[in-house]
């Protein structure tokens, strides 16, 4: 494309963008609150996965050691736990510790009578995984170890979590896409409406010898240009939101895991910018497509 | 040169026979009226000329193309040969008559001196050079046709096609606007001129080809009055 070719387009662009002032309006909000309702449902999903990881980071596989191993050889235990792979932390928890927990937990019980300590309980380690999908396969090779005498993996409990997990980021993907598809559809069709009134002008350029690409260049670069109008309302729309969600949740956001603003804003600005420039360029070449077969 | 080779057009959907079998030849140079009452294949004709339509058979020859045989990405190659003049003129409304006329040399691939020379000289050949800065819109019927024939124009194509030009013009601004014609005719460039008006071919003895239910029934040069049934 020569670049006085180029200049006259984006000036046709820029000039259909302000003569049709009320098409230009209704699709840039259309293609904003599309925009807006894809965007927070992205701010959504990147916050399952957050609270997702963290809350994974709570599940721990405990080993228990035997009884009767010497004490001086157990930090051995740990050099040899922490060689294998998917092992990302490995706590010791003495058996007085752990006869503390149970006493926090469970409170004061009949079970307790007559036990003042933690003889009766095991020297453990607990172990923070990085996947916790692949702790079955640890488990063979921690029962291995010399001196871990039992694994305890919380399967049932962890496979339920896993289970719940995937569904629940697979289904916050799945609303995202389904909003994004529908933004896709009102945006086409609005679009198509203000292509629609300027029909006669597509065809009009056809009579006169211009190619295909001619005519498209400057619907693309019109609809390229409300995309970004388009995403730049709805991103203040998505930042201002999740801002004032996030300040009225400050006090349980390091616990849940719910992502900070500023490292919201990246990923939400990708998505949104790029999502609407795509969805007016697209919305463009389909709509004039229909119109060029003169 | 635009030649037809026993060209027919079939139309499915309504099982008619806009075209049967024609065979016509115009040379370089000439000026043609094209005449027939309503439905009689003038437009259908038209419409294989510009490559709007394909024929059923046959062949149509214009300017070298096998216009009957382009692919899709040749056929605005081929019309920017041809300058087309509508009856209901086709102008862009959201351009000026600079623009509208500009435009036509944009799309071939102008550079903007070659357009800030050229569309001057054109629109002054109308007769429009005070209204290059008017839309579409604040001008009169004839003055909108005078700006179609300087975008027909500005590319210098060796064929100028106007179907029905006269169409929506009162009788003296239909004369101007053939007269205009007959001018850019003068300079060597074929004119074809598609019309049921009775009046405007009397205008000028020039060859007149006569359609009547798809097939040409008459072809005078230098006919002049035409006693005729197929006129209006």
């Amino acid at each position: 494309m020569k670049l006085h070719s180029f200049h006259n387009f984006l000036k046709d662009a820029l000039r259909n963008v302000t003569l049709n002032k009320i098409l230009t309006l209704a699709t840039v909000i259309t293609l904003a609150a599309g925009l807006f309702l894809f965007g927070f449902a992205t701010a959504i999903t990147l916050n399952v996965f957050s609270i997702t990881d963290k809350l994974e980071n709570d599940f721990k596989i405990a080993v228990y050691i035997d009884e009767k191993y010497p004490t001086e050889n157990i930090s051995r235990i740990k050099d040899e736990i922490a060689k294998l792979p998917n092992v990302s932390e490995v706590a010791f928890v003495p058996k007085d510790q752990a006869f503390e927990d149970f006493k926090e937990t469970f409170g004061e019980t009949d079970i307790l009578e007559g036990i003042d300590n933690g003889s009766i309980l095991r020297d453990s380690y607990q172990l923070t995984l990085t996947d916790l999908s692949l702790a079955p396969q640890l488990v063979p090779e921690l029962q291995k170890i010399d001196g871990i005498v039992k694994v305890v993996t919380m399967d049932d409990t962890m496979n339920t979590f896993l289970d719940v997990t995937k569904k629940l980021q697979m289904g916050t993907i799945i609303v995202s896409l389904i909003l994004g598809l529908l933004s896709v559809l009102i945006i086409t069709n609005t679009i198509n409406l203000s292509i629609f009134n300027r029909r006669k002008q597509i065809n009009i350029m056809k009579y006169v010898g211009a190619t295909d690409w001619y005519i498209r260049w400057p619907f693309v670069i019109e609809g390229a240009v409300i995309g970004l109008i388009a995403a730049l309302i709805s991103f203040a729309g998505v930042y201002f939101l999740y801002d004032a969600i996030i300040g009225s949740a400050t006090s349980f956001n390091n616990t849940l895991g719910l992502v900070d603003k500023q490292q919201m804003i990246l990923p939400i600005v990708l998505v949104i910018f790029a999502a609407g420039i795509l969805l007016g360029v697209l919305g463009s070449l389909i709509s004039v497509r229909k119109h060029l077969k003169v | 040169m635009i030649e037809f080779r026993n060209v027919s057009k079939y139309y499915e959907n309504t099982s008619t026979d806009a075209i049967k079998n024609i065979s016509l030849k115009i040379r370089n140079g000439e000026f043609v009226f094209i005449v027939g009452q309503s439905g009689a294949g003038k437009s259908t004709l038209t419409k294989l000329m510009i490559a709007e339509q394909k024929p059923t058979s046959g062949e149509v020859l214009i300017n070298g193309y096998k216009v009957h045989e382009l692919k899709r990405k040749e056929i605005p190659y081929f019309r920017r040969g041809i300058g087309m003049v509508f009856q209901d003129f086709r102008l862009l409304e959201n351009k000026t008559v600079y623009e509208n006329v500009a435009f036509a040399m944009q799309i071939v691939g102008a550079t903007s001196r070659q357009v800030r020379r050229k569309v001057p000289e054109v629109l002054s050949s109308v007769g429009l050079a005070a209204k290059a800065k008017s839309y579409p819109g604040q001008l009169s019927g004839g003055e909108q046709q005078r700006v179609a024939v300087a975008r027909a124009l500005v590319n210098n194509p060796s064929v100028i096609i106007a179907d029905e030009p006269t169409g929506n013009l009162d009788p003296t601004i239909s004369k101007e606007i053939l007269q205009m014609l007959a001018e850019i005719n003068k300079n060597g460039t074929t004119v074809i001129v598609v019309t049921h008006d009775k009046e405007l071919v009397n205008t000028l003895q020039k060859r007149v080809v006569a359609l009547d239910a798809g097939q040409i029934v008459s072809d005078e040069e230098r006919s002049g009055y035409i006693e005729t049934a197929f006129l209006s």
